[in-house]
């Protein structure tokens, strides 16, 4: 129970200084958002009443109450370029980033899954060898080149599947299918790298602790071994690593997104940052930092659940 | 040989692959009666846990290659296929480990556990075992046996951890029983619970009992044999009286005269060393 407790606070804390640091880091980048909105027209007296108008004068530590309190009230605020309420705008955007991530970690596991049992199965073997070098490969290829190469076969040479974009599911089911077919799979395959590598180390793990050769004594067989004891201890460590690896696929999200020219928060953030749009930076980092946190702390949660040793701390 | 010996080693050696230099086992061979207790004396890396493993059928042949005789029940285990020596192992070897903590998996529930060898092969229901699991704990003297079943691993004591893997490990009624350093990680006291434990089950069980350990004392106490290791190699064995009070070879002369100097020290308290005294 303390242990929840600990992590939900703990995870709260984590929010709060990360729309700290990104409130203040924002500000710290060179450029003025009025000057940046005026362009050439620019007049320091106009500049001026843009700036109150944006809620840019006054200390940092009102601007970030103002702010704050806003956001507690549900209200992100209205885009510097073109005032659109930013959290209608995040919100589009967001469920279609949850839509790439979340399919993205399925394929992931359903590649890593397999992989990881299959080579920790026939260590040593030629399946094990091709597995590994292929996790390899992955791990050294940064996302993007893995998206463009992708786009390369399927979209370019093949032309079974579109390059990018992105189509509502309620106008075409089948046709959002087909455009969501290569960003899943550049995040699974990505995802699944390492994740595959420390599963068929857990497995191997496992096969080799106390309890495994205890039970072998009993003589149970190598099956029920890996069915009774095996997995669910080399599960604990994968699940970590799982969370982990999710975090990172949030940042991988910016970069993921825009090779796909896929209209995510990602993408957005990208671009708010260009235009200095600090009301858009600051609601989609905060969403990206809350995502984070709730990810890790689904795994904590998980992880209490496999083994109580960590449930009853 | 005689044809009355549940166990019969003959010339058993045994080699790691990857570890250089001479084998762990060579031409070992060794003779367990029914109902007898041998125990197995030397110092750490003097082969006697791998000569347990290799009666047990725990040894990864991939890891190990043995050669020689390893007979049970007048079956040569070494040439039975790993399917049946498994089946054998569940029903007639109980294997005793060195660390009762990490002898359990932590993550499972010791009732659950408990069931595992009594379901394995298609032996009983869940439910049976779940009983039966109940019944040896009882039969090893755990308190509150019902509640135990519910509890994991690190909720209960070490000494405890020792009775659960004891209770698994004759929980399928074996003629033999191979307990390794089986109170090398536990307190004085719980020592000689444990052993006396042992000794009682072993008696009204009626098995044979090979008891792996560096501690002399304990030997004395359990066991009808004793069997001196010393790199790979058997140096010297007899009954126990014989091999402890007038050791032939200078290696077990040699043991016997690092038994911890307290014995020196105070004569009054060289039983605690033999366990507890007998009533």
């Amino acid at each position: 129970m303390k242990y929840y407790v600990l992590r939900i606070t703990g995870g709260l804390l984590t929010i709060f200084v990360s729309s700290l640091l990104v409130f203040s880091l924002i500000r710290l980048i060179p450029g003025d958002p009025a000057a940046e909105l005026m362009g050439l027209a620019f007049d320091p007296k106009l500049a001026h009443l843009l700036r109150i108008r944006l809620g840019l004068e006054g200390s940092f530590v009102q601007q970030y109450i103002a702010w704050i309190t806003a956001v507690f009230h549900g209200d992100f605020g209205y885009s510097f370029i073109n005032g659109a309420p930013v959290g209608q705008e995040i919100g589009d955007r967001l469920i279609r980033t949850v839509q790439l991530l979340v399919g993205g970690v399925i394929v992931g596991l359903l590649i890593s899954i397999p992989a990881g049992i299959v080579s920790a199965r026939n260590k040593g073997k030629w399946q094990d060898g091709g597995i590994m070098a292929f996790t390899t490969l992955m791990l050294s290829v940064p996302q993007f080149v893995l998206g463009i190469f992708l786009i390369y076969i399927f979209a370019v040479r093949m032309h079974v599947l579109p390059a990018g974009g992105w189509i509502d599911p309620h106008d075409n089911f089948v046709e959002w299918l087909k455009s969501m077919v290569l960003p899943w799979l550049c995040v699974g395959m990505a995802m699944s790298a390492f994740t595959s590598r420390v599963l068929r180390a857990s497995i191997l793990d496992a096969k080799n602790m106390d309890y495994t050769r205890t039970a072998r004594s009993w003589g149970l067989s190598e099956k029920e071994i890996a069915k009774k004891h095996v997995y669910k201890n080399a599960s604990a460590p994968t699940l970590t690593v799982v969370g982990l690896e999710i975090g990172y696929l949030l940042g991988g999200a910016f970069v993921i997104e825009n090779v796909f020219a896929y209209p995510g928060i990602g993408q957005l953030t990208v671009k708010a940052i260009s235009q200095r749009d600090y009301p858009m930076v600051q609601t989609s980092i905060l969403i990206f930092a809350t995502g984070f946190i709730l990810v890790n702390l689904i795994v904590d949660l998980a992880y209490g659940f496999i083994d109580p040793r960590i449930r009853q701390r | 040989m005689n044809s009355l010996s549940l166990v019969s080693v003959r010339n058993l050696s045994v080699d790691f692959w990857r570890v250089a230099g001479p084998p762990a086992l060579s031409s070992v061979s060794l003779e367990v009666s029914p109902g007898e207790a041998v125990g197995l004396v030397g110092e750490s890396g003097s082969g006697k846990s791998t000569l347990g493993f290799a009666i047990a059928g725990l040894l990864d042949p991939n890891d190990a290659q043995l050669s020689g005789e390893i007979l049970f029940k007048s079956q040569n285990l070494l040439t039975t296929n790993q399917d049946d020596y498994r089946k054998i192992r569940g029903s007639e070897i109980g294997y005793i480990f060195q660390d009762a903590s990490s002898s359990l998996n932590p993550l499972l529930k010791i009732g659950k556990q408990l069931t595992h060898p009594l379901m394995a092969n298609g032996g009983m229901s869940k439910n049976d075992a779940m009983v039966r699991a109940k019944e040896l704990l009882d039969m090893v003297e755990i308190s509150q046996s019902e509640r135990r079943l519910n509890q994991y691993p690190h909720e209960i004591s070490g000494g405890m951890k020792q009775r659960v893997v004891i209770a698994a490990a004759l929980s399928r009624d074996p003629s033999l029983l191979i307990a390794d350093e089986p109170t090398t990680a536990l307190d004085v006291t719980v020592q000689a619970q444990i052993i006396d434990l042992l000794l009682r089950l072993k008696k009204s069980l009626s098995m044979s009992l090979i008891f792996i350990s560096h501690d002399l004392g304990v030997v004395a106490r359990v066991a009808d044999r004793v069997v001196v290791m010393k790199d790979g190699n058997i140096v010297e064995s007899g009954g126990v009286e014989q091999v402890l009070a007038n050791p032939k070879e200078s290696y077990t002369q040699l043991l016997l005269a690092n038994i911890p100097k307290l014995r020196h020290v105070d004569q009054s308290h060289s039983l605690s060393f033999w366990g507890t005294n007998e009533r």
